[in-house]
């Protein structure tokens, strides 16, 4: 625990962090200009970092008042379909793995009904991702934000790993053998996916509601 | 000759100092101020950079470092964080009885081991209804056969938490004595982390000695002369409390000044203010005045030389100017400067116990009028 506690300090001290005075949301000090500026992407206030002692010391200049949450929130609605989706997906599939063995008869259609909520949601994915890419350039005005950043590598992870299973499953689980390693494998990448929608979305909330 | 220019080498150290400070405790300052964890891993960095253990001398595997280079060490660490700061120096406090008044024995048993391997150690003195009272100790020990035997307690206790030894003032039947104990001696108890208001990361707790047995050859120097002995300790790192204080008190400087450079008010950059310009020159005045005082003591002990007075008035001035220069750095920052994200409200916690430990600043006083009335 305490190896986890000193790896994590590590990482913090590489990352260069922050944290707004205003709302604590923690920034890096790759989020700034060139003049050493930047718009706290939730509450909109302008920092000025200057580095004082090994400091940051973030001074507020202003507030973007202009640039409130928009009224239609259409990434955050698009996420929440589709992230909806694919836990329900992984269950049926895990359902019908388990149903294999007491009842075999409704265990295909279990599968084909995980299968069609794991095709939309990665299929959604797109879309989110459409729809937060034009969050960036509008709301945030294209700013260089270590947290989205990292939501866009995170979503490529999550794109790769995502049809990758599915190729998994269209290819390697023939004649919907459930009970296959590859269909094992199938399951257990849409299980990694899961995980990496858990960080994007704790990301994403910090952007929204702060620290 | 006077010179107020450091040498090439303690440039060098100062700038490696600075730098440790700057990289490797500032960007960690706030969470372990939070969390209040010791600092072992920053320790360990320090330690193997040679910054830590410095006044063990080099017959004993240490640095041999003046107290000018330990001041020098002591103000760019406390500037990056004084509760790392006190974690790290907490270890010269308790050697520095060994080092003055120690003999081979306890410095090949005690020191020479903290030189090569990472290890604290802590100097036990203070008791609950004995604290700028120090000849007041009622830590018993009691001589039966070839050994000591201890009984009593210890209070706040800087990395008694942690410490693999500790300088312990005991009383006997010829008054305080002074001893070198283990602190896997059986009979010793370790009481819980105290959360204090500032300096939060350092280890500080309550030790209780229960029929504690101490062997006879870890008394320190002869039986009665604790009081010399702590007093003797004292002369020496008042001085370095001094410098740690400077060290707060500059980085409240350094961030005030920052600050009033950036941040505007009333269209204009609020340094130009006389309000706010003439705390800043108040602040620098008095720092340069504190970092005097206490280089002198440091050059003065360094010397060998009479310092009591002097390290008592750099230790006095340097804490109240860091008491000083952390609240008005809060005021310069406003309400930003109450909140905890930014470190001017961590640095006026800290600054606090400067005026309180190793000997209040009133006792400071008592010690530089003492010293008046003799002449000195």
């Amino acid at each position: 625990m305490r190896s986890l506690r000193i790896l994590g300090r590590e990482l913090k001290k590489k990352s260069r962090t922050f944290y707004c005075p205003v709302c604590h949301l923690p920034l890096s000090l790759d989020d700034l200009d060139a003049h050493g500026y930047t718009v706290c992407p939730v509450c909109s206030v302008v920092l000025e970092v200057v580095m004082s002692c090994g400091f940051p010391l973030p001074v507020v200049h202003d507030v973007e008042i202009k640039r409130a949450q928009p009224r239609l929130r259409t990434h955050g609605l698009s996420t929440h379909i589709t992230i909806g989706l694919l836990p329900l997906g992984l269950f049926f599939g895990a359902l019908a793995l388990c149903m294999e063995f007491f009842a075999f008869n409704y265990a295909g259609y279990m599968e084909r009904l995980g299968l069609i909520l794991f095709s939309v949601s990665l299929i959604g994915s797109f879309l989110t991702f459409g729809t937060g890419f034009l969050d960036w350039w509008t709301r945030y005005r294209h700013r260089h934000y270590r947290q989205i950043y990292d939501k866009i590598k995170l979503s490529i992870l999550l794109w790769v790993i995502g049809i990758v299973a599915m190729v998994v499953r269209l290819k390697f689980v023939t004649d919907g053998d459930i009970l296959s390693h590859a269909f094992v494998l199938f399951l257990c990448l849409q299980g990694a996916m899961l995980l990496i929608v858990g960080i994007i979305g704790h990301i994403g909330g910090n952007l929204v509601f702060g620290k | 000759m006077i010179d107020f220019e450091l040498s090439k080498e303690q440039k060098e150290l100062q700038a490696v100092a600075r730098n440790f400070a700057q990289t490797e405790i500032a960007p960690h300052a706030a969470e372990f101020d939070r969390t209040g964890e010791f600092p072992r891993d920053i320790c360990q960095k320090a330690w193997e950079l040679k910054l830590m253990n410095n006044g063990i001398t080099k017959e004993y595997g240490g640095m041999g470092r003046s107290a000018i280079e330990e001041a020098i060490i002591a103000e760019e660490i406390a500037a990056g964080c004084s509760g790392i700061g006190t974690a790290m120096e907490a270890n010269g406090l308790a050697e520095a009885p060994l080092i003055l008044f120690g003999n081979d024995y306890h410095k090949r048993t005690f020191l020479k081991p903290m030189t090569e391997k990472l290890s604290f150690a802590a100097y036990a003195v203070t008791e609950p209804e004995a604290g700028s009272d120090v000849a007041r100790v009622k830590l018993e020990a009691r001589k039966v056969g070839k050994k000591w035997v201890l009984n009593g307690v210890k209070w706040w206790i800087t990395n008694g938490g942690i410490a693999s030894w500790y300088f312990v003032l005991a009383r006997t039947e010829k008054g305080p004595t002074g001893f070198v104990v283990p602190a896997d001696t059986p009979g010793i108890t370790r009481g819980a982390k105290e959360w204090n208001m500032g300096q939060r990361c350092s280890n500080t707790v309550r030790i209780q000695f229960e029929d504690v047995e101490v062997p006879e050859e870890n008394l320190i120097h002869e039986e009665g002369d604790g009081f010399k002995i702590a007093m003797k300790t004292f002369d020496h790192t008042r001085a370095l409390v001094g410098a740690a204080a400077l060290g707060v008190a500059r980085a409240a400087f350094t961030h005030s000044l920052n600050y009033a450079k950036t941040r505007k008010a009333f269209d204009r950059k609020i340094i130009t203010y006389q309000g706010i310009g003439f705390k800043l020159a108040d602040m620098a005045m008095k720092i340069d005045a504190a970092r005097f005082l206490v280089w002198r003591a440091a050059w003065l002990y360094d010397n060998g030389k009479p310092n009591a007075k002097e390290a008592s008035m750099a230790k006095a001035f340097a804490a109240d100017t860091a008491m000083e220069a952390a609240t008005e750095a809060v005021q310069i920052f406003g309400g930003y400067g109450y909140t905890n994200e930014m470190p001017v409200e961590k640095l006026m916690r800290d600054a606090k116990i400067y005026q309180i430990y190793e000997g209040t600043c009133e006792i400071q006083r008592t010690i530089i009028v003492g010293q008046l009335l003799r002449g000195r």
